[in-house]
């Protein structure tokens, strides 16, 4: 396991996590509009 | 003072059922004896302090829980609310009667682990300070915990959830100095560490307790 | 819109602070390589605790002002906190085990961590085990309370018996070069940004639980 690939995962995972709280984030909104 | 009243109240019921004490008695009883039945007299010793910490605590909180939740269950405790006193007087109250509750289980099982462990204490008023400050750290916790308890689901098994956590660093250096004491060491430093404990405890205790009891 | 700012800062800060300390940065001199994962090891744990003590402050707020907005704060906070706490103490563990040998140590720091997790786990299970939205708020705003101040008291106990009990002999001394502070707070800062967004994220999803519009279910 060479920092390289580890440099890799770190980003992918890294990548996935922030790809998902942003679409949390927008299901909250168009919640939150849903007055 | 009304703390000591209801501190009185608490005993007078106790004494007259004795349902609370026999059962945390004969619970330690039976610890004590399993313990040194299935262990060496070698590791009996070296384990004795923590061990005793241990059945002291854990009748603790089965007892100490026992107080707030008759008190729910027989409806007496809004009764308490709305009585002339102020709300830290019945948690003051709660924790004298818990104190001597642990106190006589203690003074039975501690000199009979004596005999069963076959443990020498060289110092024993610095084993008795131990064994008071330490209740007095344990007891204020568990009677401040109780109040959650009541309030939730699946009582009993949140006790020790709740409870060993925090207690834990006061755990930790009661069952040292305890240790120290017995092999008659210095324990100035347990001593300001456990002090520290029970007063800051005491006092996040003493300033929520109203907000506690509301309802 | 803010918070796609704060998501996007977080994003950039922590791959930036991945990238120098995986990447950029030389082999420490003692250590080696694994020292490493102390860039993530310790951002972690310092916001772990930061999480922890605005806790604190939002529970006495809840307590004085009964607005459940404080409880929202405060619940999210000491999710996240426990969460970074976790993550902490298993880096923590990793680093332990390549640098010095051992995954646990007992010492003070290590200890203190898992003992914080347990404290704020047993507030969880507390939130848990009670229904009522008023009473849970109430209750667990002062457990919060009991249960912060248990920390530095976990800290000095945890301390008090490592002195007499020295498992191992180690040398703590890992020195931080100038590039390697850079790093360093370059990752603390992303976590913090992180810590941010996951916190207004997870008080807005409580919010809309308590008016009804329940977030999870496929509707």
């Amino acid at each position: 396991m060479n920092l390289q690939s580890i440099f890799i995962a770190v980003m992918l995972a890294l990548t996935g996590i922030f790809a998902y709280l942003i679409y949390l984030d927008a299901k909250v909104r168009s919640l939150e509009k849903n007055e | 003072m009304k703390c000591l009243a209801i501190a009185k109240k608490d005993l007078l019921l106790e004494l007259r059922s004795k349902n609370m004490i026999n059962f945390m008695i004969l619970f330690s009883l039976v610890t004590l004896v399993l313990f040194s039945y299935t262990m060496s007299f070698a590791d009996l010793q070296s384990i004795a302090p923590s061990l005793l910490w241990f059945i002291f605590i854990f009748v603790g909180m089965l007892g100490l829980s026992r107080a707030f939740i008759r008190e729910k269950e027989l409806g007496t405790l809004d009764g308490l609310k709305i009585a002339p006193i102020q709300a830290n007087s019945i948690l003051i109250g709660k924790i004298i009667f818990n104190l001597i509750l642990i106190y006589a289980i203690q003074i039975i099982i501690f000199p009979l682990s004596i005999i069963f462990f076959d443990i020498s204490v060289k110092n024993p008023f610095i084993a008795f300070l131990v064994l008071t400050l330490g209740n007095f750290g344990f007891v204020v916790i568990g009677s401040m915990f109780s109040i959650f308890i009541i309030n939730a689901k699946v009582k009993e098994l949140l006790i020790p959830v709740l409870f060993l956590p925090i207690a834990t660093p006061l755990l930790i250096v009661s069952t040292i100095a305890l240790k120290k004491s017995f092999e008659g060491l210095v324990i100035s430093n347990e001593i300001i560490l456990i002090a520290t404990y029970i007063i800051i405890m005491s006092t996040i205790a003493m300033l929520t307790f109203d907000y506690a009891l509301e309802e | 819109m803010r918070n796609r700012i704060i998501y996007a800062l977080s994003y950039i800060f922590l791959l930036t602070g991945s990238y120098l300390s995986l990447l950029v940065l030389k082999p420490e001199k003692t250590l080696g390589e694994v020292y490493r994962i102390f860039f993530f090891h310790f951002p972690l744990a310092i916001v772990s605790y930061l999480a922890f003590a605005v806790s604190l402050v939002l529970s006495i707020a809840y307590l004085r002002s009964k607005k459940m907005r404080f409880d929202d704060l405060a619940s999210s906070s000491i999710e996240i906190g426990l969460l970074f706490c976790v993550l902490a103490t298993i880096t923590g563990a990793i680093f332990s085990k390549q640098a010095w040998g051992a995954y646990w140590s007992w010492d003070p720091r290590q200890t203190t961590t898992l003992i914080v997790c347990f404290i704020y786990a047993s507030y969880l299970a507390l939130r848990s085990a009670i229904e009522d939205r008023e009473t849970k708020a109430r209750l667990s705003a002062i457990f919060g309370i009991f249960a912060f101040f248990s920390v530095p008291l976990s800290y000095l106990s945890t301390r008090l018996w490592f002195s007499l009990h020295p498992t191992m002999i180690t040398s703590k001394g890992m020195k931080l070069e100038k590039d390697m502070q850079i790093a360093l707070l370059v990752m603390v800062i992303g976590m913090l940004f992180l810590y941010v967004g996951l916190l207004s994220l997870s008080s807005r999803i409580k919010k809309l639980e308590r008016e009804g519009k329940t977030f999870y279910t496929k509707s």
